[in-house]
């Protein structure tokens, strides 16, 4: 839950507070991102 | 982002409630509470659509009807249908609109997964996905200007679907046996995916100068190299603020490096600038830990949900720790059924290696954690024990049996039972051994070469 925990509450972050890194292209006519994430609840191999 | 008006579209590939299926009934109960909290997330997220994973089913499909009238975003299935009557139980796809464009988005679950939905939900039978995608895109294609791919299939699976089904534009992957990060382009068609558990976030940032249909988007080359050099200086100047922030002090040689960082990252950009009016399209990995600060009421939420579940664990009787028991009793009491033999039994001819690892990290990483609340621990003992899932799921650091506690030579090396009787141990400890627990959001600082010297296992026997 840790990992799962850090992440909804980062995105949520994310989605409205980030905004350094925002695009640099030349004058577009519009501009639109498709943020994801895959396998939020994925396992890592058991250890052994 | 949404605040300053930019538009976004909000994905995930699938795989975002359940782990495998809880065998206890507390642990059942658990992960239904912790489901609700990651979809009334989503929600306040503002998630636009969802891929149905494998896993998203583990409660069966009528966990997620019973939760769909509380869910405002779109679940999507391609291939999952209804066995008799052939029918997508979800919907095949979602259309979007974003800055005048139409997205199409679809979803695909693994064919490979059948018989395991099966033993749940008799009634569902998951198609094959490429054939199943080709359907739904009839027509799909010309309505949108693009395709995007929400995939299940794992990193080789989507290289393949890229290669048979034309005319995708995006396959944003997860699912499948490689853990790798994926940033391609197969058959002109871009896959990304990142490292699962939700360390990390993709974007995918696109810019729309010429707007004749059909419109195509394209990252050259030499653009792609200079976004790639943009990218890893905008990642360091990001760890850097964030270490900055940490140390809380102004660091005249650090800030002197953020300078240049910055004034680099603006070369970088003025010189994309040079690619002109065409439809251009970037990938930016973001790390949620370093660069997203934690939403208030998101961690409200998360701290209710810690509370409930933390009521439905009783206290257990503390496993036997082995401490006060000699050598031989605790090899003795190491269960000859175990594939496991535990350091100690290792200790008879790698004597130097196992005094070098009791004084080490992992000889202690069981300890670490058993201060954390049980609702925290099974996920952590998988990397805070040895063998965890291959011959037994306790629940807490208490049960944890003493030849299996902490990271021990078995967690790297393999499995010692029959070593070396029957020959040497099988498993070669290579840097992706390391990475199942050393992955770049849980251990960031992470190097191979240096963290070899501490463990001390570079020793002769």
């Amino acid at each position: 839950m840790k990992s799962a925990g850090i992440f909804i509450f980062g995105v949520a972050g994310l989605v409205f507070n980030l905004s350094a890194s925002s695009l640099s292209f030349s004058s577009p006519k519009a501009q639109f991102s498709i943020v994801y994430s895959n396998d939020v609840m994925g396992e890592v191999e058991p250890c052994g | 982002m949404k605040k300053e008006g930019r538009k976004i579209l909000l994905f995930d590939t699938g795989n975002f409630l359940f782990r495998k299926p809880p065998q206890a009934e507390t642990k059942r109960r658990d992960a239904l509470l912790r489901a609700n909290l990651l979809i009334h997330s989503y929600n306040e997220m503002g998630y636009d659509v969802v891929n149905v994973g494998e896993k998203d089913l583990t409660m069966g499909v009528k966990f997620l009807f019973e939760v769909s009238p509380s869910v405002k975003f779109s679940f999507v299935s391609t291939n999952l249908v209804d066995k008799k009557t052939g029918r997508h139980v979800f919907k095949p796809y979602a259309i979007k609109e974003i800055a005048g464009l139409r997205v199409g988005v679809l979803g695909l679950l693994d064919d490979h997964f059948n018989s395991t939905l099966q033993e749940k939900d008799p009634g569902l039978n998951v198609t094959e996905p490429v054939a199943a995608l080709k359907a739904a895109m009839k027509g799909l294609r010309e309505y949108c200007d693009l395709i995007v791919v929400l995939s299940q299939l794992g990193e080789s699976k989507d290289k393949k679907l890229a290669r048979e089904a034309h005319d995708i534009d995006l396959i944003l992957g997860g699912g499948g046996e490689s853990r790798r990060v994926v940033m391609e382009r197969e058959n002109g068609t871009a896959i990304y995916r990142l490292e699962p558990r939700g360390g990390y976030l993709g974007r995918v940032d696109y810019s729309l100068s010429d707007t004749k249909r059909p419109i195509q988007f394209t990252i050259s080359d030499e653009q792609e190299a200079l976004q790639k050099k943009l990218e890893r200086l905008a990642f360091h100047a990001t760890q850097m603020r964030t270490e900055m922030a940490k140390a809380g002090q102004q660091d005249e040689i650090k800030a002197k490096e953020l300078r240049f960082l910055e004034s680099k990252q603006k070369e970088l950009e003025k010189a994309l600038l040079a690619f002109g009016d065409k439809n251009l399209y970037r990938h930016v990995v973001i790390p949620v830990q370093m660069a997203v600060s934690d939403d208030p009421s998101i961690t409200k939420e998360l701290e209710m949900y810690r509370a409930e579940s933390a009521k439905l664990y009783k206290p257990k009787i503390a496993f036997e720790a082995g401490k006060d028991l000699s050598e031989t009793e605790m090899v003795a009491r190491i269960p000859k059924t175990s594939p496991f033999v535990g350091a100690i039994s290792c200790k008879k001819c790698h004597e130097v290696n196992y005094r070098n690892w009791v004084k080490t990290k992992h000889a202690r990483a069981s300890q670490t954690i058993a201060a954390s609340p049980p609702y925290a621990q099974e996920e952590c003992l998988m990397c805070h024990s040895t063998g965890y899932g291959k011959i037994g799921e306790y629940a807490a650091v208490s049960e944890i049996p003493f030849y299996l506690q902490g990271v021990q030579c078995e967690a790297c090396h393999g499995e010692g039972r029959g070593h070396p009787e029957k020959g040497k141990m099988a498993r070669k400890v290579t840097l992706g051994i390391c990475r199942n627990c050393h992955t770049k959001d849980q251990s960031p600082t992470f190097n191979y070469v240096a963290y070899l010297e501490k463990i001390g296992c570079k020793i002769p026997r």
